[in-house]
């Protein structure tokens, strides 16, 4: 159930004195031993239904440490066996999974065949199937369980993203979820991960207690809290006092002030892409390459690296991520005079551009250094800012009139990511539309020949890289702050699995 | 009996004021589009948001909406959030706690301020204590509350690390936050209370009362007093409604688990059936507090009869 | 007439001050408020070690002179101020004499959107509207004389209910003067002067509102400086680069208290009972 609320708390029926007492103790007065670990988030956990995971952070760094997958993902891009041992293609739609036995969910029901056969069929039912992308990401028709210990998915058409996607298609104890209302199963979860759920104290935090029975043994630290502070300088504030042990969302600005006598800065290069956006389906002269091209040319990216970005990053150099990509590709020069040339070239000069931003963090100030950019090679930009459910709206309509500042965030995947600029992708915001790059993508997705489907894949990375259907930026840095007592190696994705962690000392 | 009435009355009224409202909200959240995009994955499949659309009942039409919404609100169910797929009666009262302790105790240091500062710029009117109360308050309604409120931050916990930073862990914490948020309210109190004491004092009465030789400090509680409270109730009826309203932003900044950060968050996700329900409550507290101003006038001033 | 007295001739001072900044902005400020310069941002003011020659109040976040932006972010603040102010006069006034002359079913119906719209929590409905239907001078002037048509409205209708069965005004209705002509000539004079007091008073609360709202992310143009904007963008940097958002904020003080004292100022001119 969720915690109580505060009303019952007579903070100050106790007077004067007591509020002077108080006054004295130290902050985090706990014991400094049994300390929880506490991770700062900007945003609230919203809802704790594992098939309903919004965001990487922090819905999903609280699922991933109450309930397991079959799959993880390594930082090289490998998978490792979780509540899978092992996994074949046995055929080229039938993926075989062999379940790890003897794991029990934490209210005692056991893992089994039949567990991941209701966990998989309810993410494929509404309102859980508008969340979990497992089934369309991956063409799945249909999961059998062949035996207690073995699972069978049936996809439609050969799939080459199964472990993908199921890396986030997390299990819980299915009789709970079966017999239970659905608002208490999304506030009171039940899985079989390192840690096991205590409390949710809605708008303000939750707790988790190490999980003794897991099956890889109970996770380093035992108490973990999930806390919500929306303002980042409070966030800093209370990593300094020692009373937060990770803060999300450090900008590269405020790196600096992360730093202390109890903690450091951590960072790492994220994967989302940060781009300006270039519409197909607004202005005619964006559907000019050359156009593309000089804008690419007119923007200051390593400037805007070392001053906006406090030098923490590295500009984009091709629409796959690292280690997959093209090392041939490199960021356009910065060199405004071959912009305005090429805008010349093109005859399109000074006309008036839509310049759209959200509110991602630093949206605003990066969209108003590419406007100034572009104004100083003679384009007249206009800034407009959208609220995050019109900039979304924008985006899946296609409405943008010029360009918008976006980043787009995909897992290590060539496929998935050169997928987004293909005509029928729903997430296709810019409305790129070019069939010979549509049919070089198509094949690469249902060539199973590895070397095969490289080569087409680089073929495509290449071409759409000199398209520009974008305004090259860069990857945005995942900046953490950490306690120093804190021993944590942060992912580039969001995700916090602070069962990984360990204290030091 | 009149009591009676002036209940039905009022009820009525209320119920009239609650409807008018609801139907507000309901019109402004549906004009703005569809929720649907926002909380599903850019790669959702038509058939699921369909599908989605329908299990929150958004594919019926708008007066069909409304008037089950009505229908069950009556019933005291307020919906399910889209967001956090919990019944909203249960997410609002859950936060409706932080939410009130910071507005009563913003609300009590408003008052005990305002009343202190107004009473003492009254009595020594034209000093330099005078002075120094109408400069503190028109500094106080002029200066931006959030503002305020970053400031407070730096210096007091930031700086000399006397308050927490946010959240409300500690019994301080609700410190920063509460005098933020009161110091409009302080400032308004003291003008309000200055000017009905200065018009008291000149009252004939209250010569008269002096003349008679009564003690100066009974006259000013007894009779000054007493007659400068039906202006101070009407406004801290007003007050605390307002109170409740302007807790949105700073809750924000201190991160304050209240409903004004939760309906912030149902604006920014078009959670509708939050978004209506948080702000029928915090409608209802308004119409509360009012009522009980309303029937509080009668205690003070016996002339005044309720209708 | 009686004479000014200080706290209203420092309100008179601070609004004059704030107008002619607006008005003469492209003359008194050193630089164009929306050129950027990267490599000099977050510079500190010339009086802190570390400071960039050539902006006295320092530089924002993307190398923009501040003291610029300051001087024309006067320009949003007073006229959407006032803008705001003048549209909530005319909806509120004509809603409280409507209410208080005709009384009846119009004072049922004016009364009851006037308790609405005061049980409503104003920012939450600002926020939603802003932010859905996007930002923009006007959306902004139409959504605060929303929240500040209810100061007028009450303050008429009561006034109004106070006079409407004077001798003149009873007059001029039994002679058979029409009702549109009694309203304007005989009734409205009466009630200018509180109305008055209440735009003061109302477009202090509009230019802090507007900060609000600019500050909460909805609203204003993001093109053109405004103040509540500036907040916004330093709040980032209260630890950091301060004068980001304290210069701002100041301003907005100083324009809110000169507007509050010159309202105060007007109504004890306008009413000589009244001792506030």
């Amino acid at each position: 159930m969720i915690e109580a609320p505060r009303l019952d708390r007579r903070r100050f029926s106790q007077g004067a004195a007591a509020l002077a007492a108080l006054m004295a103790l130290p902050r985090g007065a706990a014991a400094a031993d049994g300390k929880p670990v506490v991770i700062a988030s900007e945003e609230d956990v919203s809802t704790l239904d594992p098939h309903l995971i919004r965001n990487n952070h922090p819905i999903g760094s609280v699922i991933w440490s109450v309930f397991d997958s079959l799959v993880r993902r390594n930082p090289d891009g490998t998978h490792e066996p979780r509540l899978a041992l092992s996994w074949e293609q046995a055929e080229p739609t039938r993926w075989r999974f062999k379940l790890r036995p003897n794991v029990k969910f934490q209210n005692g029901e056991a893992f089994n065949a039949d567990a991941v056969v209701f966990n998989f069929n309810r993410m494929n039912v509404s309102p859980y199937n508008a969340e979990s992308q497992l089934w369309p990401g991956t063409n799945l028709t249909k999961v059998v369980a062949v035996d207690p210990m073995t699972v069978d998915l049936v996809t439609s058409e050969p799939t080459i993203n199964m472990l993908y996607w199921l890396e986030e298609a997390f299990i819980g104890a299915p009789k709970y979820m079966a017999d239970t209302a659905p608002d208490v199963v999304g506030a009171h979860p039940i899985g079989s991960g390192p840690y096991g759920f205590v409390s949710w104290k809605q708008g303000d935090r939750v707790t988790l207690t190490a999980n003794p029975n897991y099956w890889n043994g109970a996770p380093p630290i035992k108490d973990v809290v999930f806390r919500d502070i929306p303002e980042l300088s409070s966030r800093l504030n209370e990593l300094k006092a020692g009373s937060v042990d990770i803060v999300v969302g450090v900008t590269p600005d405020t790196a600096a002030e992360a730093k202390s006598n109890n903690s450091r800065v951590v960072s790492t290069n994220g994967l989302r892409k940060m781009h300006m956006g270039i519409s197909f389906t607004g202005l005619d002269v964006l559907k000019d390459k050359r156009v593309r091209q000089a804008l690419n040319h007119a923007v200051d990216v390593p400037t805007m690296i070392e001053t906006l970005q406090g030098g923490m990053t590295k500009p984009l150099a091709s629409l796959v991520n690292p280690p997959n990509n093209d090392p041939g590709l490199k960021p356009f020069v910065y060199d405004p005079d071959k912009a305005k040339a090429l805008l010349k070239e093109a005859g399109h000069e000074g006309f008036e551009l839509p310049v759209a931003y959200g509110r991602y963090p630093g949206a605003k100030e990066v969209s108003e250094a590419v406007a100034s950019y572009l104004e100083a090679v003679g384009l007249k930009p206009k800034l407009e800012a959208y609220e995050t459910g019109r900039f979304e709206e924008m985006l899946k309509q296609k409405a943008f009139k010029g360009i918008y500042y976006y980043g787009w965030a995909s897992l290590i995947n060539p496929s998935v990511e050169l997928v987004i600029l293909t005509s029928d992708a729903v997430d296709n915001s810019a409305g790129y539309n070019n069939p010979d790059y549509d049919k070089l993508v198509k094949t690469a997705s249902v060539t199973l020949d590895e070397p095969k489907r490289a080569a087409l894949l680089k073929q495509a990375e290449d071409f759409i890289w000199d398209e520009c259907p974008w305004i090259y930026l860069w990857y945005l840095p995942a900046i953490f702050g950490l306690s120093n007592r804190l021993d944590y190696q942060v992912r580039p994705d969001d995700y916090i699995e602070i069962y990984r962690a360990k204290l030091t000392g | 009996m009149t009591l009676v009435i002036f209940l039905v009355r009022r009820l009525a009224g209320a119920a009239l004021v609650l409807l008018g409202v609801s139907l507000a909200t309901f019109l402004v959240a549906h004009t703005t589009g569809d929720p649907v995009t926002l909380l599903v994955p850019a790669n959702a499949t038509e058939a699921a948001r369909a599908a989605l659309r329908a299990h929150f009942g958004l594919d019926q039409s708008w007066p069909v909406q409304y008037g089950l919404f009505i229908l069950h609100a009556l019933g005291g169910d307020l919906g399910t959030s889209f967001v956090y797929r919990q019944p909203v009666l249960d997410l609002v009262l859950n936060r409706l706690g932080a939410t009130f302790e910071l507005a009563f105790v913003a609300f009590a240091i408003a008052l005990v301020l305002g009343v202190g500062l107004g009473m003492l710029a009254a009595l020594k009117r034209g000093t330099a204590v005078d002075a120094c109360v109408t400069a503190f308050t028109m500094v106080g309604l002029a200066v931006p509350p959030f503002w305020l409120g970053l400031i407070l931050v730096i210096v007091f916990a930031v700086r000399l690390q006397l308050f927490p930073v946010s959240g409300a862990d500690t019994a301080l914490s609700v410190v920063l936050p509460a005098v933020t948020l009161s110091l409009q309210s302080t400032a308004r109190i003291a003008r309000l209370l200055r000017s009905a004491m200065i018009e008291v004092l000149q009252a004939d009465y209250m010569r008269t009362a002096r003349a008679m030789g009564l003690l100066r400090s009974r006259v000013l509680w007894v009779h000054g007093f007493r007659n400068a409270l039906i202006p101070l109730v009407t406004m801290a009826g007003l007050e605390l409604g307002d109170l409740i309203s302007s807790a949105v932003v700073i809750e924000a900044i201190f991160a304050w688990p209240g409903i004004g950060r939760l309906a912030i968050g149902a604006v920014e996700q078009r959670d509708f059936p939050l978004l209506q329900g948080s702000v029928l409550v915090a409608a209802v507290c308004f119409i509360t507090v009012n009522l009980v101003v309303d029937w509080l006038y009668t205690r003070i001033d016996p002339r005044v009869v309720l209708r | 007439m009686k004479r000014m007295p200080p706290f209203g001739l420092l309100g008179a001072g601070l609004i004059t001050l704030a107008v002619a900044t607006a008005v003469l902005a492209p003359v008194v400020a050193p630089t164009t408020p929306t050129r950027l310069d990267l490599r000099a941002r977050l510079s500190p003011p010339a009086w802190v070690v570390g400071a960039k020659p050539g902006h006295l109040l320092g530089t924002d976040n993307v190398g923009r002179d501040v003291l610029s932006r300051v001087i024309y972010g006067s320009r949003i603040s007073l006229s959407v101020g006032a803008a705001a102010a003048v549209l909530g006069m005319l909806i509120g006034s004509t809603m409280g004499l409507l209410a208080g002359y005709f009384g009846q079913w119009v004072d049922a119906v004016i009364s009851w959107l006037i308790n609405v719209q005061l049980a409503f929590p104003f920012t939450l409905l600002a926020i939603f509207l802003l932010g859905t239907v996007g930002g923009g001078f006007g959306a902004v002037v139409v959504v605060l004389a929303l929240a500040t048509w209810v100061n007028y409205a009450r303050i008429v209708r009561g006034e109004v209910l106070a006079i409407r069965s004077r001798d003149y005004v009873l007059a001029a209705r039994a002679v058979g003067v029409p009702t549109g002509r009694t309203l304007l000539r005989y009734i409205l004079p009466n009630v200018a002067g509180p109305i008055v007091v209440v735009a003061s008073f109302s477009t202090a609360q509009a230019i802090l509102t507007q900060a609000a709202l600019s500050f909460l992310g909805v609203g204003i143009d993001p093109s053109v400086p405004s103040w509540g904007a500036m907040l916004n963008e330093g709040r980032a940097y209260l630890q950091s680069a301060w004068w980001i958002a304290v210069f701002p904020g100041l301003a907005i003080a100083l324009t809110v208290l000169g507007a509050n004292l010159l309202g105060d100022w007007l109504r004890d001119w306008l009413d000589p009972r009244s001792v506030a």
